[in-house]
């Protein structure tokens, strides 16, 4: 006889799903051999309905579990007759038409049977080091459609009754650059699943499978209504943001506007840009995903789950087809994840952030915007392939009371990290330099944003990186303060070429590119290079987080902190703060300060236009 | 009833107004509060050092916006040149109780 859904049982079986995608996560990072994986955890698991609503994911790339929904619905469309649904199948997908955000962040999703009947499916997803297309990596350089990107699969049966199909493996790995990597990530995402099958078959046997299925319609229930609780207590209001991304001499314009009614949320992200004939766009799933990403970053506090199917019940998409952020079939995609996608998280997170900030409960809630313009830099050569992933370590953005956190990463990468630096030079044949918290990149205010990483490094063991793809974008600067906080610079990355480093090496540290002589040339949004010998590259990023409240109302001691710890310079601590440092004692001169205040205060009463508009 | 740190919306005699911590009233709180106050648009380097290295960045502005009255920074956006204001914060809810 089975037993009712008790709030204890609730609270286990709850519990116990969230563990089991941990300890599918624990799985993959055993099994893969790739650093994107077992260093970065950029991948994600997620368990789902019988009809593939997703209602638990784990706590690594957010935007990788809301996606898995759609896989599984075209597979419950289109194949449940051909070649049908069973027990010990796997399906594989790379089509971001179908579910998958990207070609690069490959889908395996599973069935989960109790007794013949259908009752869950798992899924996990892993950024692959390159699944082929015209350049390494995951972005195709120069591609005007998906047609001249990596060409994506659909949802392939590639696992059938408990069986590796070695004709679908192989279809899939010839792609590859990398299919010793990629072959492996396979069998580290079978291992994931085939672990969330084994402990949701002990829970069910524990608890009886119509415990269970209650118990997982409890879980989208409750978050919905936690959700929705929140909700009642922000007031109703329109919030809009604006967000641009350059490709080349265009501008793409990303705009949502967010309105919360009542206890729902809707997104109208109509009115940004077309389409684009390049990499740079996103498709629904996307979209959806980073929306719902972003939902559960900023208002699932403490005490929600991730369950995106509760998300879905109370927000609201509204989006022009043939857009960039929901581009219609063959719009190229490839770069989704640091293009369309990533101005979907700032518009997301600005409008949240506001909304929060507006709210006298939850203002303590705010997270300021930050690492809004993430760069990869895909390396690729004889035996290595791959990205370097630095760029997560950006700085967190200002809370209402307190500075973001200095490279703490990204709110919604929530257990996400960098490779440790001896094992990234150990897996690729580079030589760091530095790799540092860098001075001036958190967003000035009351609260500072974290600042983020910079580094540098030169080809090392190698005569040359053949192949080098830096791709992110950001002329403009997008992680905005709050409550007129500053927002984070933009990134930079450059290469001086033919360098004098093997001397320099010699006679002491290398901290910059200034102590080098060469050629500096600085790299674009999106360009296919390499590094000589001697050629050595230096990124500073943007993935500092914008600060919160006037940069006028800091606490000087504060900025004297900052500027001991190397995290403000003394020129901005005294042009953007108004802080005046005694450079002989390194103390605050505190009438200094004063006057430097009233004349900031000044200036912006001279420089600014009143406006009279209405 | 609160707009972000720095402004709140006000009941005066049954008008609901915008106003600063400072006791400067902006405008009527269904107006865009950043087409009442002190706007300085600058190049994007304004906000740092390392802001706009490329110096590609000039078909953008960096505005601010500030109390007429005590100058504080109210909020900040990025747009196109020419661009006009986003009305980015449209609170429907007014407050109750006159003041």
């Amino acid at each position: 006889m089975e037993r009712p859904v008790s709030l204890a049982d609730f609270e286990i079986i709850k519990n116990r799903l969230f563990a089991i995608n941990e300890e599918a996560a624990e799985t993959i990072r055993f099994v893969s051999a790739s650093p994107v994986a077992n260093q970065v955890y950029d991948f994600n698991t997620g368990l789902m309905t019988a009809s593939g609503e997703v209602f638990a994911i784990g706590r690594y790339i957010g935007i990788h579990g809301p996606a898995l929904q759609h896989v599984v619905k075209v597979i419950l469309t289109e194949y449940s007759d051909n070649p049908g649904i069973a027990s010990g199948d796997m399906f594989i997908c790379n089509n971001p038409y179908e579910g998958a955000v990207h070609q690069s962040d490959v889908v395996l999703v599973a069935p989960i049977f109790w007794e013949e009947k259908l009752v869950a499916w798992c899924g996990s997803v892993i950024h692959q080091v390159d699944v082929g297309g015209p350049t390494p990596g995951q972005v195709s350089v120069g591609a005007q459609s998906i047609y001249e990107e990596a060409i994506p699969m659909p949802a392939v049966k590639i696992i059938e009754a408990g069986r590796l199909r070695k004709d679908i493996e192989k279809d899939y790995l010839i792609r590859s650059r990398a299919a010793r990597l990629v072959g492996l990530d396979l069998k580290a995402k079978i291992a994931a699943n085939n672990r969330m099958k084994e402990r949701v078959g002990e829970l069910i046997r524990v608890y009886g499978v119509e415990t269970f299925l209650r118990a997982i319609e409890e879980i989208v229930d409750y978050t919905e209504r936690k959700l929705r609780e929140k909700l009642l207590k922000i007031p109703d209001g329109v919030w809009r943001h604006r967000s641009y991304l350059d490709y080349g001499e265009s501008i793409y314009t990303g705009v949502l506007t967010m309105t919360k009614e009542g206890d729902a949320l809707t997104f109208d992200y109509c009115g940004s840009s077309p389409q684009a004939p390049a990499v740079i766009n996103s498709t629904y799933p996307g979209l959806e995903a980073y929306t719902v990403s972003l939902v559960l970053t900023y208002l699932s506090f403490h005490d929600t789950p991730r369950c995106p199917a509760g998300v879905l019940k109370v927000i609201r998409i509204i989006s022009e087809k043939g857009s960039f952020l929901d581009a219609q079939w063959p719009a190229g995609i490839s770069k989704q994840t640091t293009a369309s996608g990533w101005i979907v998280r700032t518009l997301c997170s600005t409008c949240l952030a506001k909304m929060l900030d507006a709210t006298e409960e939850f203002k303590d809630r705010v997270i300021a915007p930050s690492s809004g313009t993430l760069c990869v830099e895909e390396l690729s050569g004889p035996g290595f392939h791959g990205p370097v992933l630095d760029s997560l370590a950006g700085g967190t953005g200002a809370r209402s009371y307190k500075d973001g956190i200095d490279t703490g990463g990204i709110p919604d990468l929530a257990s996400c990290s960098i490779v440790d630096l001896e094992a990234a030079e150990s897996f690729f044949p580079i030589l760091y330099f530095y790799r540092r918290q860098e001075k001036d990149t958190g967003g000035a205010g009351k609260y500072r944003g974290g600042t983020t990483v910079s580094f540098m490094y030169m080809p090392h063991r190698v005569e040359s990186i053949p192949s080098k793809i830096v791709h992110g974008f950001g002329v403009v600067p997008q992680d905005l303060g709050i409550s007129g906080g500053y927002p984070a610079p933009n990134y930079h990355t450059r290469i001086k070429r033919g360098t004098n480093i093997k001397e320099a090496l010699k006679t002491g540290i290398v901290n910059s590119l200034d102590d080098l002589s060469g050629e500096i040339e600085d790299l674009t949004s999106i360009c296919q290079t390499y590094q000589g010998a001697t050629d050595v590259f230096e990124a500073i990023f943007s993935s500092g987080g914008g600060g919160y409240g006037d940069p006028l109302d800091r606490d000087p001691a504060l900025v004297l902190d900052d500027v001991r710890r190397s995290l403000v310079s003394v020129e901005c601590a005294k042009g953007l703060y108004g802080v005046v440092i005694d450079a002989g004692t390194v103390q605050v001169d505190d009438q200094k300060t004063s006057e430097k205040r009233e004349s900031i205060r000044k200036e912006r009463k001279t420089l600014g236009r009143l406006n009279l508009a209405g | 009833m609160r707009v972000n740190d720095y402004l709140a919306i006000v009941d005066r005699k049954g008008k609901h107004l915008i106003q600063c911590r400072c006791g400067y009233s902006i405008c009527d709180a269904n107006k865009n509060f950043k087409e009442h106050v002190l706007l300085i648009e600058s190049p994007l380097k304004k906000i740092g050092p390392l802001a706009d290295m490329s110096g590609k960045g000039t078909q953008f502005v960096f505005r601010e916006f500030c109390c007429p009255n005590c100058a504080v920074l109210l909020t900040t956006e990025f747009a196109l040149v020419g661009e006009a204001m986003l009305h980015d914060i449209e609170l429907k809810q007014k407050p109750t109780g006159s003041q």
